[in-house]
Parts: structure tokens; C-alpha cells; sequence
């Protein structure tokens, strides 16, 4: 009978929790750094001008040979456009009076499927039923000076693709994220020089992995501000090698931009490193957090991805609800905090206990910080999360033009990489603005578990001081009661407190399956299997509630 | 025999984990999922008279329409764009094999968001 339980124990654990394998499927060669191109590398010098030459806008596209320059003139297009000719780029004469509008009617603004080498730049895109800018299955991308507004997806996004650049870009009002590259290992891209404000998440990018560069950009007003992540819904999990560097993070907590269930559970942290490793976060300056100012956490899907190897370094981190540097368990190890400027930590003392140089203490972390998100996703399933009309996201002001839009020379989309990829370790800790003000507070939490949200606390109590109260219950009763045995001998007696003390979980629980304890069966069974199923039960019912499983 | 049973649930609970065969499913009743930006099986049979039911699960809206146009999601679901949990049921009655893709994030060629669904004996 004893291991008839445990066996359920092990299987409703693993079902309940991290049992699937990887994602099946295949990426495109793009996605994985073929540098193939079907894209020419010169322009043809051919110029089609819309309405000039072309009513719309596809009209035009369908018509450019690969290697052509469309050039819109200003007015606002309702279209959607879609792209499948390489080399082509895309440009508006004036990027705040060349608009295509969905109208909340269609799904993408300009969409480029499977062609190498396309350029968008010097547009707006707004009311999008799903992205404003969106390329897949790419070798070669660049979107320059483009503004996406109110897109019910994503703003500016790369999927599956390579080698590709978002510079001077500006994205608002899109409920997952502002910018998003997903699907690539080597992305071989870079974000730089762009503003994402008013998203569930400023940047996302789920499995995106090896030479990819979020740097020298801004970060504000979002639910959440920088995520790279891990989800098994897309391919090539987890994440790895991403650089974070020189960014402005500030202000990620706002309750009015609109968000999705996922990008709510990550509500009010700076910068998130959910579930992948190896990345560099470092001369970040990091602003006014209800929850961390910078975090790392494990990321559960269909399986549990524990994040590794992450090293945050030379941050200035202040006005954090919750901590400025957090270490969110369960997590493996490596992981490790130097350098940064800051007043607080989860678990206490971080960079002491988990330096980059010198001894670390092995897989150190906290779990109260983790369970909030179990909570928020709760709130999530059962509606209590604010749910923001698109419409109502503040319209932003007039962007920076491209310069010489009419005649700048053009180019298509080859060997982008290569030809502007950053020197992530020249970029410089931006100026703290004059006009931001470290107006957050810290807040109250017990061991971890913030008071931010009532679901937060009671998956904080349920799904993490529950077991530690049940373990300190088992270790109690199981000394008591061989304190006052008399048919062992003092040998053995020892040998079992000493196991029970010093075999964290696993000691106590042999004493009670192989030890003869005079506790009744009954008894040891309702105080083991009877707590663990109830952690089970909550802990199984928010990843329900909340749609992880 | 209570542990027994308890034994074998355990057991079979553990087994649950690993039910996904891959890209490829076959049955007279078959779901795919249609994730961001990905179907959850690129190789779908059925028997003549089979039922395939494509369900949205990523964040995008997605569709399922066959590439020589004989058929298409948007027949039953009355629109390509379909969102988390939307469902579309189709059931066919002519046996052959067709590459299957969606207009957001496939092409005809089979590049990107794609499949082959054969109806029939894959031997044809």
C-alpha cells in the first residue's frame, strides 16, 4: 500500500506538473541561422510610388520585383498588406502621416511571410486586430522608424526568423507586447534605439535565443517591461544567450495597459528572465517596480523550465515594491548577481550568496516571488483582471521622421547582423531623466509572499508556507516520537535524527516509511499524503484556474 | 488490493506523460491545435467520413484552409481568424491527400504554418 501511494504521489506530481517533452516540430532553416537568402543585396534603383503609381498599397507590393523601393505617400491606408516578394522595402514619406489602419477589421498591418530581405521603415501601423509589423520564416528583416498603435497581438514582430534589426521603432497599446521575436536560434537581431510603452510587455521573446540584443532602448508604463521567456507552445525552448544591456526600465507595473493572462502574472516587474539561461542583464538602469526591478523566475508550461547560468551585473536598481534583485525559485544553478547598485534582495543578501565570482552557494533562491505570478494567472482565469480597451491606451505623440525618407539610399535586408551588431560591452548605463522621480515604495512581504493581491497570498500560503509548515510538523512529530522509543538502541536512534535533521524532505519521510515509527500507519499517511495532496489540490487548482494546464 | 489500485493509478498517471507521438496522428475522430504560429500535427490521416477539428490555442488567430481550396475552416467557422479555444469541425467524405496551411502564417508551398491531411488509406 505504501508504494501504491507513493506511486500517485509521483504521478499526480508529474501530471500536474512538468511531465510533457519538448515542442515537436520543426523551425525554418531562417530560424535557425541559415544564411541562405533569397534577397537580393543591392537595390534595382526602381522606385513604385502609391498613390502615385499604384492606388494601394499591395497593390504596389505586388508589382515590385525583388530588390524595388515602394514609396507611400501620406494618407491612410485601410489595407492590409502582405509581402512575399525578397529584397523589397517598404518605406513612408512621413511616418506619422503614412498610416495603415485595420480599423480593428484585420489582422496584421504589413505582414511579411517567407520573403528574405524585406525593409519596412517610415510607417505607422494602428488598430490591428493582431500585429502591426509581423515577419515569419525570414532570412534577413529590418524595420526602421516604424510606429505600431493598438494592436490587438503584437506590435513590431519577428517569428522564425534571422538576422534582423528594429531600430528607432515605437510601439504602444499591443496586449502581449510591444516588441517580440520569438522562435530563433541564432536570432542573430538587435532592438536599439526604440520606445515601448503601454503593452502587457514591453519586449517578449519566447525561445529566442543566441546573439540577440535588447539594448540602448526605453522601457516604460508597461505591465511588465523586458521578458525573454520560455513557453512550449513555440519551438526551440528554453531561451538562451540573451543580451539586456543599456536600457531605460522604468515604471513597469501599469494596471491600465492592456494585458493577456500571461503578461498579467508578470505585472510589475522591471526586467524578467522567465525560464531560460545563460543571458547578460547588465547597465540597466531599473525604476519604480511594485514588484522586482529585475528577476529571475523558472517558467511552467507543458514542462518546467528552470533558469541557469543568468548572470545580472552593473545595474542601478531602485524603487522596487518587492525587491530590486530577485532570485524566484525553483531555479538551477549558476545564476548569479554582481556589481549592481541597490537596497534590497530575495532571498537577503544575493549578491553575498550568489556572486559571479568566487563560491556560490548552490541553486539559492525564494519561492514567494514565484507563487505571486501562480496568483495573478489565478486572477487571470477567474476575471479579476483589468481588462483595457485598446482604444483607451493614450495616443502618443508625433515620432521621429526618418531622415531624407524620399531619398535615402535603400537597401535590402542582407547580412543585417553583421553590418549593425552592437558592442554590447561599450554600451553605456543611460542618465537617469530629470524629470523621473523614485516614487515606489517597498512594500511589506513574508518570506517572499507580497501583500500586492489576495490570490498572490493565499498561493503564497498554500503553495509554498504550507509545505514548509508540513515539513517542520513531520521533522517534529518524527524526533518526538523516537525520543521516546525504548526499543531502539542509542546507536540507532541517533543514526535517525541525524538522518531527519540533515536529509532535507527525504530524511523524515524514510523515517516514516522504513523506521517503524509508533505513530499509527493512519496517522503518518493523513499528516504526509493528507498535506501534500491538499498542497496539491490549490497548487493544481491555480495552474488550472490560470491556464498553465 | 486498495494498494494495488492506488499502485496502478500512480502508474498510469505517470504513463499519461507521454501520450504525444510527435507531428503525426491518425484516428476517425482527430484535434489539432493550432499554436503561434504551428499545428500541433503536421501529418493528420483520417478514414473516409472522418472528422478533423482545428482548434485555436496560440495568441495570433489562425486558420486551416487546404491548398487547392476545396475546403477551408472558414466553411463552418465563418471566419480565418480564430482565436484561443474557437473551434472549427470538419468532416470529409472524398478520400486524397491535401497540403493544408494558414493565410496568416503559411503558404500554399507548405513554408511555414503547415500540414498534409490524407483522407483514406495513405497508401491511396
Amino acid at each position: 500500500m505504501k508504494w501504491g501511494w507513493l506511486l500517485l504521489l509521483a504521478g499526480t506530481a508529474m501530471t500536474v506538473g512538468a511531465c510533457a517533452g519538448p515542442p515537436e516540430g520543426e523551425a525554418s532553416s531562417a530560424a535557425l541561422g541559415d544564411p541562405a537568402t533569397d534577397s537580393p543585396s543591392v537595390s534595382t534603383g526602381e522606385t513604385l510610388q502609391v498613390p502615385r503609381d499604384y492606388p494601394t498599397i499591395q497593390s504596389a507590393v505586388d508589382a515590385a520585383n525583388p530588390g524595388d523601393m515602394i514609396l507611400v505617400n501620406r494618407g491612410t491606408y485601410h489595407e492590409e498588406v502582405q509581402v512575399t516578394t525578397p529584397g523589397i522595402t517598404l518605406r513612408g514619406v512621413d511616418r506619422n502621416e503614412v498610416v495603415i489602419d485595420g480599423e480593428f477589421q484585420r489582422p496584421n498591418g504589413v505582414s511579411v511571410l517567407f520573403a528574405d530581405g524585406v525593409v519596412v521603415e517610415n510607417i505607422t501601423a494602428r488598430n490591428n486586430t493582431s500585429n502591426g509589423f509581423f515577419w515569419s520564416g525570414v532570412r534577413g528583416y529590418r524595420g526602421s522608424y516604424l510606429t505600431a498603435v493598438n494592436n490587438g497581438v503584437y506590435g513590431i514582430y519577428a517569428f522564425d526568423s534571422s538576422d534582423g534589426l528594429f531600430e528607432h521603432s515605437y510601439a504602444s497599446g499591443s496586449p502581449d507586447a510591444g516588441f517580440y521575436i520569438g522562435q530563433c536560434d541564432p536570432c542573430q537581431a538587435s532592438i536599439t534605439t526604440s520606445i515601448s510603452e503601454w503593452n502587457g510587455l514591453g519586449y517578449s521573446g519566447t525561445n529566442a535565443s543566441s546573439e540577440l540584443n535588447i539594448v540602448d532602448s526605453v522601457f516604460r508604463h508597461n505591465v511588465a517591461g523586458i521578458a525573454p521567456n520560455t513557453l512550449d507552445g513555440e519551438l526551440l525552448p528554453p531561451f538562451h544567450n540573451v543580451n539586456v544591456v543599456g536600457n531605460l526600465v522604468h515604471d513597469n507595473g501599469n494596471i491600465e495597459a492592456p494585458a493577456l493572462a500571461f503578461e498579467w502574472a508578470a505585472q510589475g516587474n522591471g526586467i524578467l528572465l522567465a525560464g531560460g539561461g545563460d543571458s547578460y542583464v547588465a547597465r540597466n538602469r531599473v525604476v519604480n517596480h511594485p514588484q522586482s526591478g529585475i528577476a529571475i523566475f523558472p517558467m511552467l508550461d507543458a514542462n518546467l523550465y528552470m533558469s541557469y547560468d543568468h548572470q545580472v551585473v552593473e545595474n542601478v536598481v531602485e524603487g522596487s515594491g518587492l525587491a530590486d534583485l530577485t532570485l524566484g525559485g525553483p531555479s538551477d544553478s549558476g545564476n548569479c548577481f554582481e556589481d549592481n547598485e541597490f537596497t534590497s534582495t530575495l532571498p537577503a543578501a544575493l549578491e553575498v550568496k550568489q556572486p559571479c565570482e568566487g563560491l556560490r552557494f548552490p541553486a539559492l533562491f525564494e519561492i514567494g516571488s514565484t507563487t505571486a505570478q501562480l496568483g495573478r494567472l489565478f486572477e487571470s482565469g477567474v476575471g479579476q483582471q483589468p481588462d483595457l480597451d485598446l482604444t483607451a491606451v493614450p495616443r502618443p505623440g508625433p515620432q521621429p521622421n526618418m531622415p531624407d525618407a524620399a531619398t535615402a539610399p535603400v537597401m535590402p535586408a542582407v547580412d543585417v547582423f553583421a553590418s549593425t551588431r552592437p558592442d554590447v560591452d561599450a554600451i553605456a548605463m543611460p542618465e537617469m531623466p530629470s524629470d523621473l522621480e523614485v516614487t515606489q515604495q517597498k512594500g511589506i512581504n513574508i518570506m517572499g509572499v507580497s501583500f500586492a493581491s489576495a490570490a498572490g497570498v493565499f498561493f503564497g500560503l498554500y503553495a509554498y508556507v504550507l509545505p514548509l509548515v508540513l515539513y517542520t510538523s513531520w521533522v517534529v512529530l518524527a524526533l518526538w516520537d523516537l525520543a521516546k522509543r525504548e526499543d531502539l538502541t542509542r546507536g540507532t536512534t541517533i543514526a535517525w535524527m541525524a538522518a531527519i535533521l540533515i536529509i532535507p524532505f527525504l530524511g523524515v519521510v524514510a523515517y516514516y516509511v522504513f523506521g517503524r515509527s509508533t505513530i499509527p500507519v493512519w496517522q503518518r499517511w493523513v499528516l504526509m499524503a493528507g498535506g501534500m495532496l491538499v498542497y496539491l489540490l490549490f497548487l493544481g487548482l491555480g495552474m488550472v484556474v490560470g491556464g498553465i494546464v | 488490493m486498495r494498494g494495488a489500485s492506488l499502485a496502478l493509478l500512480g502508474v498510469l498517471l505517470i504513463v499519461s506523460c507521454g501520450g504525444d507521438d510527435g507531428e503525426t496522428v491518425s484516428g476517425d475522430d482527430v484535434v489539432v491545435q493550432m499554436f503561434d504560429n504551428r499545428y500541433e500535427f503536421t501529418e493528420v490521416t483520417v478514414p473516409v467520413g472522418g472528422t478533423v477539428t482545428f482548434v485555436g490555442a496560440g495568441r495570433n488567430p489562425h486558420n486551416a484552409v487546404s491548398a487547392d481550396e476545396s475546403w477551408s475552416t472558414e466553411d463552418v467557422f465563418g471566419s480565418l481568424e480564430q482565436l484561443d479555444g474557437d473551434e472549427a469541425a470538419l468532416i470529409f467524405d472524398q478520400p486524397g491527400e491535401y497540403v493544408f496551411f494558414c493565410t496568416f502564417h503559411g503558404n500554399p508551398e507548405g513554408d511555414g504554418m503547415a500540414g498534409t491531411l490524407i483522407v483514406g488509406s495513405s497508401e491511396g
